[in-house]
């Protein structure tokens, strides 16, 4: 058996002349949560459709599980459960009749283990899915792809729609999932989402690959926005040569600047100060990707 | 609850089904009831003064005899076209309609082949029009013996059971192009398209003399409801009609297979 639960090789796909996937390769190994990132509309979507045989490459190859999706595809849908990046469905029926249903094409899934997963989820399962708010059918979408335990999760934006409290609840399942032994593929646009439970992240622009590594070392390598407010008037002289601090304005009792890596040595700096206020955005992935180019054009480490 | 993609399409599709059903009931004891006003002479001469094309184009050669008028009103122009729309429309949904609306995609990434997936839907919609036709036997025998219709009851069957069967040549046609394009609106457009050109075929192309064999290539040419309720269901143009179908289908799962889904 493959030691790799996802292995792509040079694979490409193009919707007439757009060109969404350029030679991806790719390595997921079995046991590990990987998440899969990149902006909209960078080719996320499009390399999870293809490791399902939903789309055809035009060239390069693809394994999943050690199986070739065109070829085995119903042995590899049996052993994955995929969550679509917009999983819509008929509305006209409860939860409960379409999880079944879905669960019958499975060769059929323990009743108790639907509702385990609507319960923790907290998804009423009677309900018409047509009545359900965004968040409630995205809870539907994640319980048909956790409930039969399959060997690799493949879920493209799966916390879209969710509120915090229930992204949360999803990212222990993940990790419940690696527990036993599941592999977990995940998409996402946030940075930091992937980053709580992550082992490893590939990063994808424009179709292209531009980095695949443990999340600890993408985390070092992020840039983000940090807006001070002081209580008293300071000095941009005092911040300027403290780590990882780049970009630095300081005017009327306010700084602002852009961080790279940990906080800790800004935070020093700044509590010599009257602090009003301390806000320090998400990473930005678009501007880790710029880290990651510089690095590529100008052989910085 | 359901285990296959067949019943559920099915139970997915209730709603419209029981419409298409009430409808098809309506129009066939609400036309079969006039029958009986028909049947009396006055028609007879008024049909007389109308153009012998128009009357051959409609059907209405012998609109005063029961399988005449049956023929032409309820198994004829309304019966077939409430049919055939009814089948394009099912049909159409089968497959592109379920990939335009997304439910499609995550059944196909179930384990389910593709192919399996069209055949169970093949099912699904032939049922569908089986059902059809099964309303409009019941309805039409339901009245027959109000209004003295006196056409034996396998007759009434047979006509029944073709008029389905010409609906869902057109319903196999919307899956087979769904199968090699998912999209609805497309979907609809070329089988329609090809059901007004087949009517057409059928109707107008005989009237020109050099256009007579394309008459033959028609469905609406395999299915004379007049003859067949005076003489039976005509075994060779049902295998046709059936063959037909069965060729559809194949298209619909071969392309279907081959191709990139939900894009």
């Amino acid at each position: 058996m493959a030691d790799e639960a996802i292995l792509t090789s040079r694979l490409t796909k193009s919707y007439g002349p757009v060109l969404a996937l350029d030679h991806l390769d790719l390595e997921v190994r079995r046991g590990e949560i990987f998440g899969f990132l990149g902006p909209n509309g960078a080719g996320k979507t499009t390399a999870i459709r293809l490791f399902l045989d939903l789309l055809r490459p035009d060239s390069g190859q693809v394994t999943v599980l050690g199986l070739d999706p065109r070829a085995q595809g119903v042995e590899l849908r049996r052993r994955v459960g995929y969550l679509p990046g917009d999983f819509t469905v008929d509305g006209n029926q409860t939860a409960r009749q379409l999880l079944t249903y879905l669960g019958n094409l499975r060769g059929g899934i323990r009743r108790d283990r639907i509702e385990g997963l609507a319960e923790r989820l907290d998804l009423d399962l009677d309900q018409k899915i047509r009545s359900l708010s965004k968040g409630n059918r995205q809870k539907v979408g994640l319980i048909q792809a956790f409930m039969h335990e399959p060997e690799l999760l493949i879920l493209d934006e799966p916390t879209s729609g969710l509120d915090p409290l229930m992204a949360r609840e999803f990212l222990t399942m993940t990790l419940e999932a690696r527990a036993r032994g599941q592999t977990v593929f995940m998409s996402s646009h946030i940075l930091s989402e992937v980053q709580k439970v992550a082992d490893r992240a590939g990063i994808i622009r424009r179709g292209e690959l531009i980095a695949v590594d443990e999340v600890e070392a993408l985390r070092a390598k992020s840039l983000r926005r940090v807006e001070v407010t002081f209580d008293e008037p300071v000095d941009a002289s005092a911040f300027a040569d403290v780590r990882g601090v780049s970009d630095l304005v300081v005017e009327d009792g306010v700084l602002r600047c852009r961080l790279l890596g940990e906080a800790d040595a800004l935070v020093k700096a700044v509590a010599r100060y009257r602090v009003r206020d301390f806000i320090s955005e998400e990473p930005d992935l678009e501007e880790l990707f710029f880290h990651y180019y510089a690095e590529g054009t100008d052989g910085v480490s | 609850m359901f285990r296959d993609v067949w019943t559920k399409t099915l139970w997915d599709n209730r709603r419209s089904l029981l419409g298409w059903a009430v409808g098809l009931i309506g129009v066939t004891l609400v036309y079969g009831a006039f029958y009986p006003y028909m049947a009396e002479p006055g028609y007879a001469d008024l049909l007389d003064t109308l153009p012998q094309g128009l009357i051959e184009a409609m059907g209405w050669e012998d609109f005063t005899s029961a399988e005449g008028y049956m023929g032409a009103a309820v198994f004829g122009v309304l019966g077939q076209v409430l049919t055939v729309v009814m089948a394009v429309g099912l049909g159409a949904r089968m497959i592109a309609g379920d990939e335009e609306t997304g439910g499609m995609e995550l059944l196909i990434a179930h384990p389910v082949s593709r192919r399996r997936v069209v055949i169970q839907r093949a099912v699904s919609l032939t049922l569908s029009m089986a059902l059809a036709g099964s309303v409009v036997f019941l309805a039409v025998l339901a009245l027959s013996e109000p209004i003295d219709l006196g056409i034996p009851v396998g007759n009434l069957a047979a006509a029944s059971f073709q008029m389905a069967l010409l609906g869902l040549v057109f319903g196999a046609l919307a899956m087979a192009v769904g199968g090699i394009r998912g999209r609805r609106g497309l979907v609809v457009g070329v089988t329609a398209a090809a059901a007004v050109v087949a009517y057409l075929a059928d109707t107008v192309a005989p009237m020109v003399e050099a256009l007579t064999w394309i008459e033959d290539l028609s469905p609406f040419d395999w299915y004379e409801p007049t003859a067949i309720l005076r003489d039976g269901v005509t075994t060779g143009d049902a295998l046709l009609s059936l063959g037909v179908v069965v060729f559809f289908v194949a298209v619909a799962a071969v392309a279907f297979d081959r191709r990139d889904v939900g894009v």
